[in-house]
């Protein structure tokens, strides 16, 4: 089999990995070096459906000893199957690099013989490109649940990132799903990375030349629509994951039907809207000092398809508007629907210098399509005065889809009923109250997971 | 009625607001490349003086700001039609008001100058990931691109810093000129087609077929959406991009 073969079984098989960004490390060689990395990250090219190609992702090889329903490369699965040597991916990776169709390496792999056998080779490939090939591009590596703590230290010396996928949004689906990953593998290296991270502060605050310790922080991936997790549960694990292990990103993928097998939902299509909704709460979440709790509740467990969670938010909430453009302050700004963190900044900086009217906001390139509803200028509403929520999301309701779409045999994510198997658990059983302690043990350390 | 002509350099064109700023009768100003005719108004050829372009430069880092005299190399580098005019109006709005101005987002100058100072950077971002080299030889890679904007002035240091161990020749089709990196220093020489084709006489480079093996393979069909690709790679810059093209 030749490096093209390889390549191209070996690119299919990590596509489901959803994370791509190169941001957040800033790194930079000697001059004569290879290499370096750019705060914000730079996308290389974009493939047909949407996503860009930041980082050569590939699985080093997809020969796995597990069996978990939803994947690909799982052990019963009839794929053809490969391998690449340390040298193999290290010479694709600069080839790539000096032409610049990459930002760096994204390595991950199937387990192979043991988890310590399979993160050795990876931390071999990427010490490699650091030591030998002198490379300071950015790389994102992998740590495989299961291996040993000496090898995720020596993995995140080298890497820039670091990644454990928490696969599904529950122990319950996981059992179930990934009878072979157990919940503490999981999370005991997640807690190793923050806690190196923590201690490279440390060492940095006494000396500039502390070695960098996964400088771009840690991210994990979960599978949304594969089990019967509403968007609350799914909401509250992101938001602990951020807050117990220092998350970087969490990232949602749509689950997407590859394998026939009982335990898994019969969709038509991978649930991509529910999966937008959570991104966008993902958002507030990170940027606008959203907390899960205000953008749904027991009573409103999902995301409504029609609108945006900042929407529903606002016209839960009549008290906190309309806002005052030429008075509010930023954290109140940002929580306007249609106004986002540039639009923001831009009307503060403005009204330095003049008070604002919608004239003004119209020639700042702020879209008022949402606003409208939510600001005032001088004390003035744009059209309708006091908008009641019933008119406003009766303004802002999409316009009615295509009626040739192509309809559904199955149930849509939305009013899909529990699947077979996977029991959906009342939220008592599924966020137990110790959920705002600390964790006091290791085998406590996500306890709403 | 007076149309300032300048030569297409920074420092011409510094001369020109130079002259042009006490101007109450200046119609545009543009390079006299670009110059055509018309009923309304006379040519006014400038001849670049580095010292009146230094006066502008010293004046503008110490009254107003650096902020404000990087909007005015990247309003240069935009190369849109109306940029030098607008050049104008922004340094003498500056001036009259204070870098403070740049503060007032809704002014209508202002705006135009954030306008064009986005469309610059995004491109920019753009190519910093479009470009692809390909190896003539030795460790030599070369690029072409056609961006909108004059992208190799900003590109320069990235690139420095990035593959400083290898030598580059970076060519811009639409200007005519290229980017040459000789692991020691960098420069911007004129450069036209026939140099680059006596260049890749000869040179091929296989690279590019494990890269579209890698496009291909790594697209998930379920999720197709050409339109968000559209956004994000517009399709006048795929002509450059040798894995969107087919073999």
């Amino acid at each position: 089999m030749n490096l093209t073969d390889k390549l191209t079984i070996l690119a299919d098989a990590a596509k489901y990995d959803v994370s791509c960004s190169s941001s957040g490390s800033t790194r930079q060689g000697p001059k004569g070096a290879i290499g370096s990395a750019a705060k914000s990250g730079v996308c290389h090219s974009y493939t047909a459906d949407g996503r860009c190609i930041s980082l050569l992702k590939i699985l080093m090889t997809n020969n796995c000893i597990y069996d978990c329903a939803y994947c690909l490369n799982r052990r019963t699965n009839d794929t053809p199957r490969a391998m690449f040597s340390v040298d193999e991916i290290v010479n694709l990776t600069m080839d790539f690099y000096r032409r610049n169709y990459i930002e760096g390496l994204f390595l991950s792999s199937a387990i192979i013989g043991s988890p310590d056998y399979t993160m050795e080779l990876l931390v071999q490939a990427v010490e490699k490109l650091r030591r030998e090939k002198n490379f300071h591009g950015y790389i994102h590596l992998k740590a495989i649940p299961g291996a040993s703590p000496v090898l995720i230290q020596r993995a995140g010396l080298v890497a820039d990132r670091l990644s454990i996928n928490m696969e599904l949004p529950s122990e319950k689906s996981l059992n179930l799903l990934a009878p072979e990953k157990k919940k503490q593998n999981l999370l005991l290296p997640m807690h190793q990375i923050q806690q190196g991270i923590v201690q490279h502060r440390e060492e940095r605050a006494l000396s500039r030349k502390a070695p960098a310790f996964v400088p771009a922080g840690q991210t994990t991936q979960m599978i949304v629509g594969a089990s019967g997790e509403s968007d609350l549960q799914i909401l509250r694990l992101s938001s602990a994951l951020y807050q117990k292990f220092s998350m970087k990103r969490v990232y949602f993928s749509a689950y997407i039907p590859i394998n026939e097998d009982s335990r898994l939902p019969q969709i038509a299509r991978p649930p991509m809207l529910r999966e937008n909704r959570l991104y966008q709460a993902d958002w507030l979440m990170r940027f606008y000092g959203f907390d899960a709790a205000e953008l749904l509740d027991e009573t409103n467990p999902n995301f409504d398809p029609d609108y945006d969670p900042k929407i529903i938010w606002a016209v839960r909430h009549p008290e906190q508007f309309p806002v005052e453009i030429n008075t509010a302050p930023y954290q109140q700004l940002i929580r306007v629907p249609g106004l986002g963190i540039r639009c923001a900044r831009r009307i503060i900086s403005a009204r330095r210098t003049a008070r604002l009217d919608f004239e003004d906001l119209m020639r700042m390139h702020v879209s008022l399509k949402r606003a409208q509803y939510f600001i005032t200028c001088k004390g003035k509403y744009y059209r309708i005065q006091n908008p009641q929520p019933d008119v406003i999301l009766r303004a802002l309701k999409p316009e009615a889809r295509s009626p040739y779409e192509q309809l559904s045999l199955f149930p849509d994510w939305q009013t899909a009923a529990p699947q077979p198997g996977i029991e959906v658990l009342g939220d008592k059983a599924f966020f137990p109250k110790k959920a705002s302690a600390p964790a006091s043990s290791q085998t406590d350390l996500l306890p709403v997971f | 009625m007076h149309s300032y002509l300048y030569d297409s350099t920074f420092d011409g064109l510094l001369t020109a607001w130079f002259y042009a700023y006490k101007d109450d009768t200046v119609y545009t100003i543009c390079r006299n490349t670009d110059y055509q005719p018309d009923l309304l108004s006379q040519p006014v050829p400038v001849k670049t003086q580095p010292d009146k372009a230094d006066r502008i430069r010293q004046s503008v880092q110490h009254n107003l700001s650096s902020y404000t005299m990087r909007n005015l190399y990247l309003l240069y580098l935009s190369e849109l039609p109306d940029c030098d005019l607008l050049g104008l109006q922004y340094l003498r709005l500056c001036f009259q008001h204070g870098a403070g101005i740049n503060h007032a987002k809704h002014h209508p100058v202002i705006r135009k100058v954030e306008d064009y100072r986005r469309k610059v950077y995004i491109e920019y971002d753009h190519m910093k990931g479009f470009l692809r080299f390909q190896q003539i030889g030795g460790q030599v890679f070369y690029a072409r691109f056609a961006p909108d904007h004059n992208q190799l002035p900003l590109l320069r240091p990235h690139l420095e810093r990035r593959f400083s161990d290898q030598k580059m020749i970076v060519h811009d089709e639409k200007r005519h000129c290229a980017l040459l990196y000789n692991l020691q220093s960098s420069m911007i020489v004129p450069f036209t087609a026939e140099d680059a084709a006596r260049l890749l006489e000869n040179s091929r480079d296989d690279s590019i077929h494990a890269f579209r093996q890698y496009f291909q393979a790594i697209n998930i069909p379920e999720r197709a959406n050409p339109k968000q690709q559209a956004g994000y790679m517009p399709h006048r810059y795929r002509k450059y991009m040798p894995e969107t093209q087919p073999e």
